[in-house]
């Protein structure tokens, strides 16, 4: 029996050494013009008219270019930067765009870009209907004036729509015809494929594992200078592993690292921190229809007793800011009134005011559960409701169904507080202010809040194109948005990126700090 | 080494001999030290349980964001978690939790096996088939998915991890009755029960159920033991037990955030489980190896 | 003749329990209150786009025309569109099933020898110190919480040691072998590339100990169990007195005639991989069919969680049913 045993040993001793020792031993920092990306998401589709989540973002943006964006570092639309466009101009009554394109840029697939990609690209985003689209609402239609030149007419007056146009994605329209099917607009290749003019070009895409790409030789803004010339973006579920990867170099760049880790990683000479201001706020929605937040005093109750010193300094180690209001700061429309104060008294005698003196009612609180953020938060909140007779039931809940629970039909079903956050599509006050306040908007940031004046001024808002009066106009919204209280605006989401000592700059995009623009990547060694 | 080959009959379920075979049983339990040791082990997580609230130093559920991840110390002996709260009375309450977990999904895999086994092997047939048709679906899950499903389905919550578990572990008692019954029904105090015009279920609860119920026994606590570890599972996932729940399981999966920063957190908190699991399924094993009356004893 | 009535018979059976599991997994899946027509329509949807998106995976459909559409077109090898991206079904689980086969594959092989071999020894030293080492071993393995043991692991072998790789299937730089089978292992050696082979294996090993560390417990225990009760056997005695060496007494007389429980066992615990790598899927970031499942339920993605119990379910049944089909190669006694 013993030789029997010696000799399995043996044999696991040799079946774990050989291929260590015969491997390549690759893992380990890597060298030369590649980046390695580690996410905790891959994107479900690579089609550009579609994918709208950050995953997807994170992708597009090296593969695919709009006509404009923001410049980096500011969500001013006086500084927006063309990018397939040269130039552009807006009628007088806000209805024609007419955009000149950028000659001699290139597609990936050979063809050049003109008029008509443009063309196809907003129709084919139009007619699908799905992902960000719905920007393209107020689309009449769309002409190819000149090859150079692109007219875009809208039916209503829509002011962020230049803003908006950052989240369109241009295509080859000769990929778009050779590969249509069936009059899918080429639906099922843009799934796995891609056709941009973006400065990287994909190489190969193994689901679930990792995605490759390359510099795009023919890229119109060229390639001299120090850029990243191979990039591979690697799927990497677990925050505590990302920490690992990029300490030791093996990663570039991590993007779900916890806030202690973030601590942690101060001390660590390998790793470096980048830090912007965050443009997305977290908020304790509150459902204005059901009693007792149906009552405002209890809200603002609600909104004084939760603890943001504890929350901020005590748990994030001031990683993040706090909120002002319901728009970040970062927005030149913001209001700059008075942040929120915890104020346990005064939550009292609010909660008094509206005949609850002592509390004694239950709400439930839903997250979205992996985010620790959220689920630390909410355990803070409940611990002092406690001292004012009111207790938080907590939910944690995957995305889907927590979808559903807050819309469900029967108000007694849905809860008394969601948790999230909502990111701006791009740089106009309008994609945040409007899916989550405006009383008919079915995105899924809007609970149950109706005010008919907001309704109205959002409304007037889009069509006003004087831009100082649409300001005035965005700042009143957040007047009466803090006087009618329909959520308790908690921190902004201020991204830090955790970067591998190799990478000497790196730009965020303007309006989602947690996607880089590789191009501007540049790596040490 | 000498094999003692004296051979041992089979014990036969007959009611008499049944009350003779216990005691010899727990003197073979004791005598294995290791076994005995787990189900002392056993009992006093039990007992924790019960009386946490009296055993623990703090309670579960009062943040202290200023005193987050403290390494054990001497007022907090596991250190405190991600809220300042203490890990010590926190992994005290979570037997608790753990032993709710284990005592509803053992309670009701056990309560609907039986059901479905002893129905189905008592009156055979196509009944008998159709049941264990049914109980061959539920086995081909794989238990974790099932249980997600289920979960999913019941909305996150322990109960409903609970309940999902009971969902998945109820085949095994079915099979298990069903093959103790088929064997029992056919003994002579069954037809001399029939005999004697005893309604069935009567016949099926008094008669057939206390005497095929021994193996039950001993799979309950070995279930307890996977309901646990699942549950943690469950929970790892986001479908069992809700913060701030002091749930074993929801704790590991929040401290494994945590592992590089506080590696006590993690580390003690999985002790707790990994200790809770081993005596029990030791404990279970020693109880399996004391009463198989196939096994040879040695002197 | 009457063994391919029994084989007719069990796979009439293996038919029969699918498509139980069909109807239960549809039922599960529907019982759930949420809109997943919603969530596939993207973050930023409309209504209207909500309502396209429903139609377009036939959520409108009264729930029996649903379930009856789903089975026809199982008939056709078609398991629907995975509502987020769009893409068949069948496709996503040929790209995933391929890993979760390779290392549930690697896991067997591993657990069994051991296991086996383990089981016999204590069994045989029954008592001494290396019985209750292997049960003490094999025991806290099982009893230790998976997804812990994953991460211990990858700080130890990984950030401490830095031996062994922390995640995925190969190194990021290297290409994947040409795809023949899916198994970087078995496609490697194909290709004759043997520092993709090394490099594969190499990256497999954390995650299959991990999962062997839960699973060996098991067969090892049964082994044990099945050889001890064996001993007792006259004819064991019967042989030594014969004059047969320990040897043959105990691997060709002892563990064939406890081949069948162990054999069981075997199959059972082929069931309750696939749960344990779920877990270490997550933690690895191995890209297989657990992390696929437990994506598609977080958002209740109804087609891949159907797709994968299917195939997984399949799997367990087939699996099995081939042990079953074993059992008179072991033990001549039973006929079909």
């Amino acid at each position: 029996m013993r030789s029997v045993c010696v000799r399995l040993v043996a044999l696991c001793v040799i079946l774990a050494l050989a291929p260590w020792a015969g491997s390549v031993t690759v893992f380990g920092a890597p060298k030369g013009d590649l980046f390695t990306a580690a996410q905790r998401n891959q994107p479900t589709t690579l089609d550009p008219a579609i994918g709208s989540d950050a995953p997807s973002t994170k992708y597009l943006i090296a593969a695919y270019e709009p006509l404009v964006r923001n410049r980096f570092g500011t969500l001013d639309e006086r500084h927006l930067e063309g990018v397939l466009a040269t130039s552009w101009d807006i009628s007088s009554d806000g209805l024609r765009y007419t955009f000149h394109l950028r000659p001699g840029v290139k597609f990936h697939d050979g063809s050049q870009l003109d008029a008509e990609s443009v063309k196809v690209s907003i129709e084919r985003m139009k007619t699908i209907n799905l992902g960000n689209a719905y920007v393209l609402s107020a689309v009449q239609e769309v002409n190819a004036v000149s090859p150079l030149t692109v007219q875009i007419t809208l039916s209503e007056p829509y002011a962020p729509f230049i803003q908006a146009l950052t989240l369109v994605y241009i295509v080859s329209s000769t990929a778009v015809k050779e590969h249509q099917v069936n009059g899918d607009l080429a639906q099922g290749w843009f799934r796995d494929h891609e056709a941009g003019s973006g400065p990287y070009r994909l190489d190969s895409w193994q689901l679930g594992q990792q995605m490759q790409l390359s510099a795009f030789p023919d890229y119109w803004r060229g390639w001299s200078g120090n850029h990243a010339k191979t990039l591979i973006l690697r799927l990497v579920a677990e925050p505590a592993t990302q920490r690992l990867l990029v300490q030791s170099g093996e990663v570039d760049w991590a993007d779900s690292i916890t806030t202690d880790d973030i601590i942690a990683l101060r001390q660590d000479k390998a790793v470096r921190e980048q830090r912007s201001p965050g443009l997305a706020v977290f908020y304790l929605m509150m459902n204005t229809k059901k009693p007792p937040l149906a009552d405002v005093r209890v809200r603002q109750a609600l909104v004084a007793a939760f603890p943001y010193d504890q929350m901020l300094k005590g748990v994030l180690h001031g990683l993040m800011s706090p909120a002002n209001g319901y728009l970040a700061p970062g927005f030149p429309e913001h209001d700059h009134g008075a942040p929120a104060q915890f104020d346990l008294a005064r939550a009292r005698q609010l909660l008094g005011d509206a005949g609850y003196s002592k509390g004694g009612f239950t709400l439930t609180l839903v997250y979205f559960n992996p985010l620790d953020y959220e689920s630390l938060g909410s355990q803070l909140f409940a611990d002092q409701l406690q001292n004012l007779g009111i207790t938080l039931k907590l939910q944690g809940l995957p995305w889907a169904s927590l979808l559903q629970r807050k819309s469900d039909p029967d108000i007694a079903q849905e809860p008394d507080l969601v948790f999230y956050n909502v990111t701006p599509g791009f740089g106009s006050p309008d994609s945040i202010l409007y899916p989550t306040f405006y009383s008919k908007s079915t995105h899924w940031g809007h609970f149950n809040y109706a005010n008919p004046k907001v309704d109205a001024m959002l409304d007037q808002a889009r069509r006003t194109l004087n831009a100082s009066q649409r300001t005035a106009l965005y700042v009143q919204i957040q007047r009466q948005l803090r006087a009618d209280t329909p959520g308790i605006p908690l921190m902004l989401w201020d991204i830090v990126n955790v970067y591998s000592a190799r990478v000497t700059h790196a730009d965020v995009a303007s309006t989602s700090a947690f996607v880089i623009d590789y191009y501007t990547i540049q790596l040490g060694q | 080494m000498s094999s003692d080959t004296r051979v041992r009959s089979l014990d036969v379920a007959v009611p008499q001999q049944r009350r003779r075979r216990l005691p010899r049983a727990l003197r073979r339990l004791l005598r294995d030290r290791i076994g005995t040791l787990a189900g002392v082990t056993t009992v006093v997580i039990f007992l924790i349980g019960l009386m946490a609230p009296v055993l623990a130093p703090y309670g579960p559920y009062t943040p202290s964001p200023s005193a987050r991840l403290q390494p054990p110390s001497a007022s907090h002996w596991f250190g405190t978690d991600e809220l300042g709260r203490d890990l010590f009375s926190r992994v005290l309450y979570g037997a608790r939790i753990s032993l709710e977990v284990a005592v509803i999904t053992v309670t009701l895999a056990v309560v609907l096996g039986c059901a479905v086994g002893v129905v189905g092997g008592y009156l055979g047939g196509g009944v008998d088939q159709l049941l264990m048709r049914l109980t061959d679906v539920f086995l081909a899950f794989p238990a974790l998915l099932l249980a997600m499903a289920f979960a999913a389905a019941l909305g996150p919550s322990i109960v409903n991890a609970a309940l999902a578990l009971g969902l998945v572990y109820w085949p095994g008692y079915a099979r298990l009755m069903r093959g103790q019954v088929l064997s029992i029904r056919e003994h002579l105090y069954v037809e001399a029960a029939q005999a004697c015009g005893i309604s069935t279920p009567r016949l099926l609860l008094r008669h057939i159920l206390p005497n095929a119920f021994d193996p039950v026994g001993v799979r309950a606590t070995m279930t307890g033991g996977y309901a646990i570890l699942m549950g943690a599972s469950l929970s790892f996932i986001g479908l069992g037990a809700q913060p701030p729940a002091p749930e074993w399981g929801l704790m590991v999966a929040v401290a494994r955030l945590y592992l590089l920063n506080a590696w006590w957190y993690p580390t003690l908190v999985g002790a707790a489980v990994f200790i809770t699991i081993l005596a029990i399924t030791m404990f279970g094993d020693a109880v399996q190896d004391a009463t198989d009356p196939k096994l040879a004893q040695q002197g | 003749m009457r063994f391919l009535a029994y084989l007719a018979m069990r796979i009439g059976w293996l038919i029969a329990v699918m498509l139980g599991v069909v109807t239960l997994t549809f039922l599960i899946t529907n019982v759930v209150p949420a809109d997943p027509a919603r969530l596939a329509a993207g973050l930023e949807a409309q209504q209207a786009q909500v309502d396209t998106m429903r139609h377009l995976m036939g959520l409108d459909q009264p729930l029996p025309v649903q379930y009856w559409n789903y089975l026809v077109r199982l008939l056709h090898g078609d398991l629907g569109l995975d509502a987020r991206s769009q893409r068949p079904v069948v496709t996503q689980l040929a790209e995933y099933f391929p890993a979760t086969f390779e290392l549930v594959i690697v896991t067997m092989t591993l657990y069994i020898l051991l296991g086996v071999i383990g089981g016999v020894a204590a069994a045989v030293e029954r008592g001494s110190w290396v019985d209750k080492g292997a049960q003490l071993l094999s025991l806290g393995g099982l009893a230790m919480p998976p997804f812990w043991v994953a991460i211990v692991f990858q700080v130890v072998f990984f950030a401490q040691l830095h031996w062994l790789p922390a995640t995925g299937r190969l190194s990021a730089v290297l290409a994947p072998p040409p795809h023949i089978t899916g198994l970087y292992l078995v496609d490697s050696l194909v290709a004759g590339q043997w520092g993709t082979w090394c490099d594969a294996a190499v990256h497999i090993m954390l995650p299959a100990v991990t999962l062997l560390v839960g699973s060996v417990a098991n067969v090892l225990r049964i082994t044990r169990r099945a050889m001890l009760q064996v001993f007792a056997q006259p004819y064991v005695a019967t042989a030594r007195a014969k004059g047969l060496s320990e040897r043959i007494v105990i691997w060709r007389h002892c563990l064939r005639n406890s081949a069948i429980p162990i054999l069981t066992m075997i199959g059972l615990q082929a069931g309750y991989l696939f749960s344990g790598a779920i877990i270490i899927e997550i933690v690895f970031s191995w890209p297989g069919l657990g992390k696929y499942a437990v994506d598609s339920i977080a958002n209740l993605d109804f087609p891949p969680i159907m797709g994968v119990t299917l195939i997984v379910a399949a799997a367990f049944v087939l699996i099995n049913l081939l042990i079953d089909l074993a059992y008179p190669l072991v033990d001549p006694r039973i006929v079909y």
